[in-house]
């Protein structure tokens, strides 16, 4: 069953994770989030969870944000699920690294609250009503 | 290797080098030709003089008894035979071309002379033949027509005697000289060949060194490189800590920031403000261990060891005391059985032990009392001793899968607000201090539940060794 209305937020930093639940459940509180605390335990959520978008973070323990989108991206299963990385990172490395490996965007994560929402609110709306996701099968 | 080492400009002296034996064949050669020119002519004017010798004594016998006068006499007894005449005036021919001989003798012999007195005593002999018979006609006395006719040799002989003291001293002169000459020509060739030779010999010695110099530079090179490598090294890892470090540090910042918003925002709350301000403090503390942590491996982890001969068993429960308020608070039991020596830096070498001993007080499940074993012990032997310190734990352990990466700088097993929350640089700095000394440190396989991990240092007995290796 595509569960359409969900995020899979790969996030360590429990104060990160609740601010960015915190932003948008204020803004779409509809959205289902199910949060990983590292790229291993999102990987093996993703056997039965069906997200509409991922955001993750880059530095995790265990397995960070990199190895993780790499893995995805070139697993059949899961390269269509679009994956925002949303990250502390300004590194051109970091960057261009998360592009090679079809990273659907590359965020910061904002500084400020005001900052964090508008975030937010573009990125909600872009994934959850512009866009087109390719609606993921059973 | 050697050709390889050799630039190309420095290839064709190669050929060159065929000359040399040529050139010192040539010099020597010369100098032999010298020696037998020389030789060869003084013996060509010792023949002439000798040559030269026995035609004067001839001469002088043509002129004296054994010839002209000889002759001479033999006409005055017998005037009337014509035949007595000739044979007189033959004797004056051949003493004449005698003399001319001579002449061109002494010539060749570096004398130009004219022997006037024997020629005119020649002429004067011709002349009296020619008186003897008009004088025997007027009926003089054989006698007294031999006194007036009287030949006096004595100026001749005299003359040639001289010119043969001439020649001789001539002789002896030119003799004298040509041996000068070819003293100096061999002297001459003998210099030439010597500095010849010094100067090939300069030549090969400085393309010797010139050869050494490229591998000596060759080898420095190669130092430099190697210690530019490890530079690069160190570096790239600084670099990759220090991007690490500043990175984990917006962490923390970016939530002061959060919290003091929220701070502003429930101002008339003070319980929330009390929370938001806890927040605050937390990440101020997270970023105060961060930065220390990163001054400590900046300073530690990249320090050249100072090294010094240290007792493992006096060094082991040293360390173990600083933890004693820990173990005492912990109830953690903790067992050293040290043995063996080590030439290694103390300070660091005690901040490797501090690190693994931290980590195995930290890392018990909750509610646990740490059990740690240190043992340290000599093994192997000769050049291959070396020692071995082991730390075992009885906590949460390592998965096999991240036994590699726990010594990767800033790598962290647990999630930013565990209870296990490190920096991620104990074990790395040990890694980093254990790989300075020459040694290796890895996660042991453990049979029990818990961490194992040990480390392996060179048991060098000098600062020799430690630059031998």
């Amino acid at each position: 069953m595509a569960q359409d209305n969900t995020i899979l937020l790969v996030e360590d930093d429990d104060i990160d994770a609740m601010m960015l639940e915190r932003s948008i459940n204020s803004l779409r509180p509809d959205i289902k989030i199910v949060r990983a605390v590292n790229g291993r335990e999102a990987i093996d959520m993703l056997s039965t969870l069906k997200p509409r978008i991922i955001v993750m973070d880059i530095r995790m323990p265990l397995m960070d944000g990199r190895e993780a989108l790499a893995h995805l991206k070139h697993d059949e299963q899961y390269q269509q699920i679009p994956i925002v990385m949303m990250t502390t990172s300004d590194n051109p490395d970091d960057i261009e690294f998360c592009y090679q490996n079809h990273a659907n965007a590359y965020m910061s994560k904002g500084i400020d609250n005001k900052t964090i929402r508008t975030d937010i609110d573009n990125l909600l709306s872009f994934w959850f009503e512009t866009a087109k996701v390719n609606p993921p099968e059973l | 290797m050697e050709d390889t080492l050799i630039p190309a400009a420095l290839k064709p002296y190669k050929a060159r080098y065929l000359l040399v034996p040529v050139i010192i064949g040539g010099l020597i050669f010369a100098q032999y030709s010298f020696t037998a020119m020389v030789k060869q002519r003084t013996q060509e004017l010792r023949f002439n003089l000798d040559n030269t010798y026995s035609m004067a004594l001839e001469l002088s016998q043509a002129l004296g008894y054994g010839g002209l006068i000889h002759h001479f006499k033999n006409y005055l007894l017998r005037p009337a035979e014509l035949q007595y005449l000739n044979d007189g005036l033959v004797a004056a021919d051949s003493a004449t071309a005698l003399v001319a001989s001579l002449e061109v003798n002494a010539r060749g012999l570096g004398i130009e002379t004219t022997l006037t007195e024997t020629r005119s005593m020649i002429a004067g002999y011709r002349a009296r033949l020619e008186r003897v018979r008009p004088l025997v006609a007027s009926g003089l006395a054989l006698m007294e027509i031999d006194d007036q006719l009287r030949l006096d040799d004595s100026f001749a002989l005299r003359e040639i005697s001289q010119l043969l003291d001439d020649l001789s001293q001539s002789v002896s002169d030119q003799i004298e000289s040509i041996d000068t000459q070819g003293l100096v020509l061999g002297l001459v060739s003998l210099a030439g060949t010597v500095i010849l030779s010094m100067l090939i010999l300069t030549l090969f010695i400085q393309r010797r060194q010139r050869i050494l110099h490229i591998r000596s530079t060759d080898r420095l090179n190669a130092r430099l490189a190697e210690s530019n490598a490890s530079l690069s090294d160190a570096n790239t890892s600084l670099k990759q800590f220090a991007g690490i470090v500043s990175h984990d540090l917006k962490s923390p910042l970016r939530h002061i920031n959060l919290f003091n918003e929220q701070i502003l925002e429930d101002i008339d709350d003070k319980e929330l403000v009390r929370s938001h301000v806890g927040m605050v403090q937390n990440a101020v503390q997270r970023m105060n261990s961060m930065i220390s942590s990163l001054l400590d491996f900046t300073k530690t982890g990249f320090k050249e060891p100072e090294r010094e001969m240290i007792d493992m068993a006096e060094l082991l429960p040293q360390v173990v005391e600083e933890f004693q308020p820990m173990i005492d608070e912990k109830q953690a039991q903790v067992t050293v059985d040290a043995d063996g020596q080590v030439f290694a830096d103390p300070q660091l070498l005690r901040r490797v032990l501090y690190n693994l001993l931290d980590n195995s007080m930290k890392y018990v499940a909750q509610g646990e009392a740490p059990t740690v074993s240190i043992v340290a012990k000599q093994m192997g032997d000769g050049p291959e001793r070396r020692l071995q310190v082991c730390v075992s734990d009885n906590g949460i352990g390592i998965a096999p899968e991240y036994r590699e990466r726990v010594f990767e700088p800033m790598h962290r097993l647990h999630s930013g607000q565990s209870p296990y929350v490190g920096n991620g640089i104990g074990l790395s700095l040990a890694r980093t201090v254990i790989n300075a000394h020459g040694g290796d440190m890895e996660v042991a396989d453990s049979c029990q539940k818990g961490t194992r991990i040990c480390f392996t240092l060179p048991c060098n007995e000098t600062l020799d060794d430690v630059q031998g290796l």
